[in-house]
């Protein structure tokens, strides 16, 4: 009886020290580091989910990257996302545009306008799974969405 | 020689345990639980800081309430600046998505709050850098529901969730056209 008791005690510390410490420090490096996530949706054809929904692109997010809003133009990030009427519009401080490269079949900021900083999540940097996707996520910026040069060139285009 | 050796070892021991374990606990518990902050600024007088800059108030600032965005009208919220990510900003909220707001020296006389998003106000209008200024604000940069006053201790109290009268929402898109005549 003393034996048994003694084997309960035992597991219930061991399970406490286990769910108290492994689940504080593995949501830190969830949160902080990085995590994985499927991406989901058409929006980021042909760089990701090429393959519709038959086969899902699971992508490294690495929070760390963007731990002091550092993120530069053409890179892939995830935000949260929320709930475009000007042909041109200036992006406020503090703030990022982001499109899907899926136009057309996208949400983003041609339709919810530009995006508080404060919302970037990770910078998405590598396709871990299918493995035959594996590969760095390059920052590319498509030549037609580079930013316009001048406001000069915002008359020009409107003409 | 040995004796002091392994010293060294249980102390490095005894550390590194410390501090992976130590430190992922706290910050868990302070990122998703609760933690303190001092509160600077004139924006939310009389309400937080009424003695000015001479004794900044500490609050408590709830996350696990906002877990899932939900706040009311009337909470004191902190979030990260619009502006300035790396800047946390604290603030009433005034009105919720769907309400209609009479704002107070916006470029529009009234505002609809679109779907996601929250209007918050500083309680010393004209001296608060707020959704009168920058719009409304969306929901996924709430970073914690302050609940108490915690420092100084004559200050110890609870904050209510109070939304002044004449802040209250507009009722209706009519009330937005007999305002404006």
């Amino acid at each position: 009886m003393a034996h048994s008791q003694g084997w309960v005690k035992r597991y219930l510390k061991a399970f406490c020290k286990g769910f108290f410490v492994a689940v504080p420090v593995a949501v830190t490096f969830l949160d902080r580091v990085a995590c994985v996530a499927r991406v989901e949706g058409a929006s980021m054809q042909p760089s990701l989910n090429p393959g519709g929904s038959q086969s899902s692109d699971v992508v490294l997010l690495n929070h760390w990257k963007v731990r002091n809003f550092e993120v530069q133009r053409g890179d892939i990030v995830s935000l949260v996302t929320i709930g475009h009427k000007n042909r041109y519009v200036k992006v406020p401080r503090g703030h990022i545009w982001v499109e899907g490269d899926h136009h057309g079949h996208s949400f983003d900021s041609n339709s919810f306008g530009p995006v508080s900083l404060g919302l970037l999540h990770a910078h998405a940097t590598h396709i871990l799974w299918p493995p035959e996707r594996w590969q760095k996520l390059e920052s590319v910026l498509p030549p037609e969405r580079l930013p316009v040069q001048s406001e000069e060139e915002c008359l020009l285009g409107s003409l």
